[in-house]
């Protein structure tokens, strides 16, 4: 009888199509929105996730968010370096400062200063698209990220040697790197931290996290605890480091809010089309419906029926949707210099958008199916 | 030779706003294989309410009624459902065909709603639109075809799967006097068998001379019951 049922779906060509449309559109609005949302709160955390080698992130105890850290004094390291279980503790340092390009024009940068000697908190070989990160070791080198890259030099193919002044000090480009967008959406320039510190003007004791490695066989968080209770300060593993920073991005952002609202757009109008479409299928096709009843077809494989037809427009609307989505997450990063660079349609959205669609398609054809059931099969004989 | 349906003392009665109303009264009636059953009767005295009854459709006030040997009223809805599923065959006024389906899929859905897969279903259906004469158009959706045409698959769907008992409302109403003579000549051809019994509602007098045995009702009783088509057709002419 599901042949039936997909035939019966079709017959109204106009309201069929009407009813993906609806689907597509709430599921692009859905997961256009949320995907925007969730990939900029996690570009938040891409710097501490992409730093697979630390596993312990320790800073003053007052900070919130990795982008507000506050400096450190440098005995904090040895101190966190006495504690049982580290393996090695090395300083990082995280701020901004103005860039100013060869012929004059002024951009913000973020800069990131790795340690000096073992220049942990650097990309990754695998990172880098050109240059190499030993040559940092060279004075007043930088790394710059590709896409910082792209925004500082728009038509220029990226290339090693370039150079530009931060804070009235010269620096040469010895290496470019690929990595996940950063919330700020600045172009990131990595160093060792001596340089970094005199690139922000910084004075004295410029360290705001401390990157720690744990001994083999050492649990992570037990480690952090042990480190926050000996030293006073705040040391948390990679992962709650990460979790703290998605919860502030998620209570202080706005994000949640702003994106929240055209999601819950998205869903209504989606109940709206999809729940009145199939409202007027089931009311136009209540006697074909008390027809089969009569023939002798019962009420649960009608239910089967309807349900069949609502998965099925579910899923070809939300496959179209899913499709149109990710096509506008390729267009808006293919532009290098647009704010939008770095959005994408994270999995987890696309797989929460497959459940609440399906479940809004379900849930409308149910309730319509209600006029339906109920139909009295002894209508077949009446005009 | 057993009756297919058997009604004792049947009465019904809706209720409705302001109480109840009488409509069927104390019907006492036997149909047998092998012969069309004319109900006829002025328009509200009651003769869908009576199909209705049988078909298992309304569930009756009183009275005893048999559907091949079976009390209905002791039947479950279920039950109900696979008697009308497995022995009784439908056609009604207004055709009732899925618009969504060609001809030959819509007079095979009984056959599908039965299990039978969907190739064999197509086959038997399609045989017996050949039969009606509608070998060529198949393929056709409701909306393309005359309704002298949607009843012949109407009529299909009522037999394809080889009923004990034929219900038709009205078949004729909504067609031409030509077509309706066509549809009425195919149905007595094909419908009729030993071991089948067709009820055909009707207050069309053209179509009498079809019937076996003619039941007039007025208002909610039967009235008189005429037996043979031969009686009929000299009382006509
Ligand atoms: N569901 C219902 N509720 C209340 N009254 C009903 C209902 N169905 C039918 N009736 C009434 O029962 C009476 C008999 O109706 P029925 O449809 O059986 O007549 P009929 O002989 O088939 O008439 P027609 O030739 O016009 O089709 C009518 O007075 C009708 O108004
Ligand atoms: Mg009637």
């Amino acid at each position: 009888m599901m042949r039936v049922a997909f035939k019966m779906l079709m017959q109204d060509t106009a309201k069929y199509l009407g009813l993906i449309l609806g689907i597509v559109f709430a599921t692009v609005l859905i997961a256009q929105q949320a995907g925007m949302a969730w990939s900029v709160i996690l570009m938040s955390v891409n710097a501490t996730t992409s730093k697979t080698e630390v596993d312990i992130w320790v800073m003053k105890p007052n900070v919130e968010f990795v982008d507000t850290p506050e400096s450190m004094a440098e005995v904090c390291l040895s101190r966190v370096l006495s504690v049982q279980g580290v393996q090695w503790a090395v300083p990082y340092y995280t701020g901004a400062g103005m860039l100013r390009s060869v012929d004059g024009l002024f951009k913000s940068v973020s800069i990131n200063g790795v340690d000096d000697y073992t220049l942990t908190g650097a990309p990754s070989k695998d990172q880098m698209v050109m240059g190499n990160v030993q040559d940092l070791a060279q004075p007043d080198s930088v790394l710059v990220d590709y896409i910082g890259y792209r925004k500082l030099y728009p038509k220029a193919e990226p290339k090693l040697g370039g150079e530009f002044e931060i804070g009235q000090r010269r620096c040469t480009i010895v290496g470019i790197y690929k990595s996940k967008a950063s919330f700020s959406g600045l172009p990131m320039i990595v160093t060792r931290r001596s340089v970094a510190v005199a690139l922000a003007r910084e004075t004295l004791n410029s360290m705001t996290f401390i990157l720690v490695k744990a001994k083999p066989g050492i649990d992570h968080r037990e480690l952090a605890d042990r480190i926050s209770s000996e030293t006073q300060l705040r040391a948390l593993s990679r992962d709650n480091f990460v979790e703290m920073n998605i919860n502030w991005m998620i209570k202080n952002s706005g994000i949640i809010e702003n994106f929240g609202i055209t999601v819950a757009m998205g869903l209504v109008v989606g109940i709206v089309i999809v729940g009145q479409t199939f409202y007027m299928f089931s009311v136009e096709n209540r006697k074909q419906f008390a027809a089969l009843k009569a023939i002798g077809v019962s009420n649960s494989v009608i239910l089967q029926m309807l349900l069949a037809q609502a998965i099925f427009v579910a899923v070809i609307g939300y496959a179209i949707g899913i499709g149109i989505c990710s096509a506008l997450f390729y267009i808006m990063n293919l532009s290098p210099d647009s704010s939008l660079v770095g959005l994408f349609l994270p999995d987890t959205v696309a797989l929460a958008t497959a459940v609440i669609v399906i479940v809004m398609v379900i849930l409308s054809s149910v309730v319509s199916a209600w006029k339906v059931l109920t139909v009295d099969p002894a209508l077949v004989f009446r005009g | 030779m057993q009756p297919i349906v058997v009604c004792n003392n049947l009465c019904h009665e809706f209720q409705v706003a302001g109480g109840t109303i009488q409509v069927l009264k104390d019907i006492s009636l036997e149909i047998y294989p092998g012969e069309l059953t004319m109900l006829v009767g002025p328009s509200g005295c009651g003769k869908t309410t009576l199909i209705s009854v049988i078909a298992g459709l309304l569930r009756h006030s009183a009275g005893d009624v048999f559907v091949l040997g079976k009390n209905i009223a002791k039947l479950s809805s279920m039950e109900l459902l696979k008697l009308r599923r497995e022995k009784i065959g439908f056609i009604f006024q207004q055709f009732n065909l899925l618009l969504g389906l060609s001809s030959n899929e819509n007079a095979a859905v009984p056959l599908v709603a039965n299990q039978q897969s969907w190739e064999t279903a197509q086959a038997k259906s399609n045989a017996l639109l050949t039969q009606l004469g509608m070998g060529n158009h198949l393929e056709k959706l409701p909306r393309q075809l005359s309704g002298g045409q949607q009843q012949r698959v109407a009529i299909a769907r009522a037999l394809v799967h080889d009923p004990k008992l034929l219900l038709c409302d009205e078949p004729t109403a909504s067609l031409d006097s030509q077509s309706g003579q066509t549809v009425m000549k195919l149905l007595t051809e094909l419908a009729v068998k030993p071991d089948r019994a067709a009820i055909v509602v009707t207050h069309d007098p053209r179509i009498y001379a079809f019937a076996d045995r003619v039941v007039h009702m007025e208002d909610g009783r039967i009235d008189k019951v005429e037996q043979g088509k031969e009686a009929i057709r000299l009382q006509r002419h």
